[in-house]
């Protein structure tokens, strides 16, 4: 999953990505409103999280621009302003969640979650597919009940596929949302990759859940094609 | 009890006003009146005819004193005489002659009345106690065969009381009129004059903390009214500029103070969310006590300048004390950052005698500050004069650097809390409260400080600071 953190303060941003990268996200930093516009007009993110108070615009007024292109990726905003006009301000404009600095970490991850799910086909922390279960706060995959084992490069390949059941997930895409790289040099690794979850959450199953589609990517889903 | 409106005193002393001239009037014209009516009407009739009875007796010094009036052959029957009452008197009181009018009664005649015929005197007077009207009564002295004798004539008043009884009763009720009507068109200008004020009111008590921005109705006329709404709209204008300026600083501190606060948390919590090695631990624990030493250098001018803020108004006045030492000891305080930067510091040495009413903690203060500036934003082998000039019975330490200088845009805002500006590294950034703090500091004590910066690049900040003579 990949996340645009548009701050400022460059050590506070280089904190925020080490740890949402130790939580498996693919993290952007842009200290610009203007670097925050551009990766996100270039890029497909998961999540953005932008800081109010930029050194050559407002927070906001990126956030309402974004909404105004038709961007529909969750924003959460975070701000050293805690007035509840402010907190106002920044929902209308089109944020999906307001985060008051100094947040505890463990909250930013909880309320990424907590936009993901009411963006994505379920409101539980809980994404399933079949009897597959993954759990997005306790990193738990389950099929029929009977924990399975993953790197984290695998769950977060099963992560996307899973917030997108029945949808064809190209490698581009995959490789966009797992590696940190140029998403061209990492899609080899992603058949790699997927192969090695295939045969984790498939083998001793009767009904396959991860399919290839020809040449394009993969599909995760109780029907074949 | 309540005191009655401002518009109902105003009409209420405008009628009062108006009744009491009204009042005068009216008296003053009435007198006038009365005195034409009885001059006129009465007493020249009454005089005329007293002249005449007074010829006709002296005409006839041998006849018996009679009253020339009705009777037999008297061809000058006069019909004025029904209503007028003639008698003849001696200077003793005694009545001598009468007209048939008078029947039994007779006029009277005081001892004041008798003893002023004496001195030849005509003498006018009314009676009250006559009959039913007041009588106006003319005492005129003649001499008849050598003696000398009194003519009176007298009428009843009653036709002039008539008329003046009218004419008191038209006064009053024309005065009562106009009473009213003034009373109405004062009502109707007071508050035609007063609705504006209290349009005015009815604003100001709506205007708060929370809708500052809204200014009173102005009369659209420059007259009082209008006068009064600028002035009042300006000092509006000036409590905005005020609480925006407390706004913005309060909105500036918690960001200042969350910012290193956030770092410091997330820190900590990312160091602790997973086992790792010890480098790493230090590393963070390092980072982490940057973040406090920087919160606390925060707090510390926080506190500086909110104490300021609350200590507020001019200080008293301090004991002079030279600046030299000042001077010297601000620049050796900064001589090893400036050494390990390269930067060179002139000071031009005041003479020794030279001293300011400043207390030297304070003024030591300020040039901390302004030299930190200074070293800071000074290119490597960089130059900075510090110079002392006297005049007008001020002091003005001048402290000029080779830097990237300020853009025309900032000069004003350097000096406002958290203000830092655009040009410079972020590694030399500091809370941007110091020159927040050296102005507000100079405030206090009687000084100032102003900048300026060529377009080349440079600054010079200038001190002003009070000579004590």
């Amino acid at each position: 999953m990949r996340l645009l953190l548009v701050e400022d303060d460059g050590k506070a941003a280089g904190l925020l990505a080490k740890g949402l990268r130790e939580e498996g996200w693919i993290v952007d930093v842009a200290p610009s409103g203007a670097g925050g516009d551009e990766l996100a007009s270039v890029n497909d993110y998961d999540v953005v999280v932008l800081d109010w108070l930029l050194p050559d615009q407002d927070g906001i007024e990126l956030c309402r621009r974004l909404r105004r292109r038709g961007f529909r990726t969750p924003i959460l905003v975070t701000t050293a302003r805690d007035a509840v006009a402010h907190r106002v301000a920044g929902l209308n404009a089109g944020a999906d969640d307001y985060l008051v600095k100094p947040f505890a970490f463990a909250e930013l991850l909880a309320r990424i979650q907590a936009i993901l799910r009411r963006s994505g086909p379920t409101r539980s922390p809980l994404l399933t597919v079949a009897d597959l279960t993954l759990d997005t706060v306790s990193y738990q995959v389950r099929r029929d009940d009977s924990p399975i084992a993953l790197t984290p490069k695998e769950y977060a390949i099963l992560e996307v596929l899973m917030r997108h059941p029945g949808q064809l997930i190209t490698r581009a895409q995959i490789a966009e949302r797992v590696w940190d790289t140029e998403p061209d040099a990492v899609t080899n690794l992603v058949d790699v990759h997927v192969s090695h979850l295939r045969q984790k959450i498939d083998r001793g199953h009767a009904i396959p859940l991860i399919h290839t589609v020809r040449s394009f990517g993969y599909r995760i889903g109780p029907e074949p094609t | 009890m309540r005191r009655l409106g401002f518009k109902i005193r105003l009409v209420g002393v405008y009628v009062a006003l108006a009744g009491i001239v009204l009042a005068l009037t009216v008296v003053g014209t009435h007198h006038l009146l009365s005195r034409a009516v009885l001059g006129q009407l009465i007493d020249d009739a009454l005089v005329a005819l007293a002249e005449a009875e007074a010829a006709e007796l002296a005409a006839e010094p041998d006849e018996p004193i009679r009253v020339h009036e009705l009777g037999p052959g008297v061809a000058r029957l006069s019909v004025e005489r029904l209503n007028k009452f003639v008698q003849v008197v001696g200077l003793d009181g005694q009545v001598i002659a009468r007209s048939v009018t008078l029947g039994r009664t007779q006029l009277p005649v005081s001892p004041v009345t008798l003893s002023r015929l004496r001195q030849k005197e005509v003498v006018l007077e009314t009676d009250e106690h006559f009959g039913r009207y007041p009588v106006r009564i003319v005492s005129m002295p003649v001499e008849i065969g050598g003696r000398l004798y009194a003519v009176q004539v007298a009428m009843f008043m009653h036709d002039a009381h008539f008329i003046l009884r009218a004419a008191q009763r038209l006064y009053l009720g024309s005065a009562l009129t106009i009473l009213v009507g003034l009373g109405l068109a004062g009502a109707w200008l007071a508050r035609r004059a007063l609705d504006p004020i209290d349009r005015i009111v009815r604003r100001a008590r709506q205007i708060g903390e929370s809708t500052l921005s809204e200014r009173l109705p102005h009369p659209g006329s420059q007259d009082e009214m209008g006068r009064l709404v600028d002035a009042l709209n300006a000092m509006l204008d000036r409590i905005q500029r005020g609480v925006e300026i407390q706004r913005r600083f309060a909105a500036n501190a918690s960001h200042e103070l969350r910012s290193p606060l956030l770092r410091l948390r997330t820190e900590i919590e990312i160091s602790l969310r997973r086992p790792r090695e010890v480098p790493e631990y230090e590393r963070a624990l390092r980072s982490c006590l940057d973040e406090v030493e920087w919160l606390s250098r925060l707090t510390d001018q926080l506190l500086t300048l909110a104490r300021l803020e609350v200590e507020g108004g001019p200080a008293a006045l301090v004991d002079p004390s030279a600046l030299g030492p000042v001077l010297r000891d601000a620049v050796r305080h900064l001589g090893p950052e400036a050494l390990r930067r390269q930067v060179t510091i002139d000071l031009d040495a005041p003479p020794p005698a030279l001293a300011v009413r400043i207390p030297p903690g304070v003024a030591g203060l300020v040039f901390a500050n302004l030299l930190d500036n200074a070293v800071k934003f000074s290119p490597r082998g960089g130059r900075i004069r510090v110079e002392v000039a006297t005049r007008d019975g001020e002091v003005v330490v001048a402290v000029s650097d080779g830097g990237p200088g300020i853009p025309p845009d900032e000069l004003l805002r350097v000096f406002e809390p958290f203000y830092r500006g655009k040009v410079g590294a972020p590694a030399t950034s500091g809370t941007g409260l110091g020159l927040a703090i050296c102005r507000t500091l100079l405030d206090r004590y009687g000084g100032a400080i102003g900048v300026e910066s060529p377009a080349g690049g440079g600054a010079t900040f200038r001190v002003r600071l009070p000579l004590a003579s």
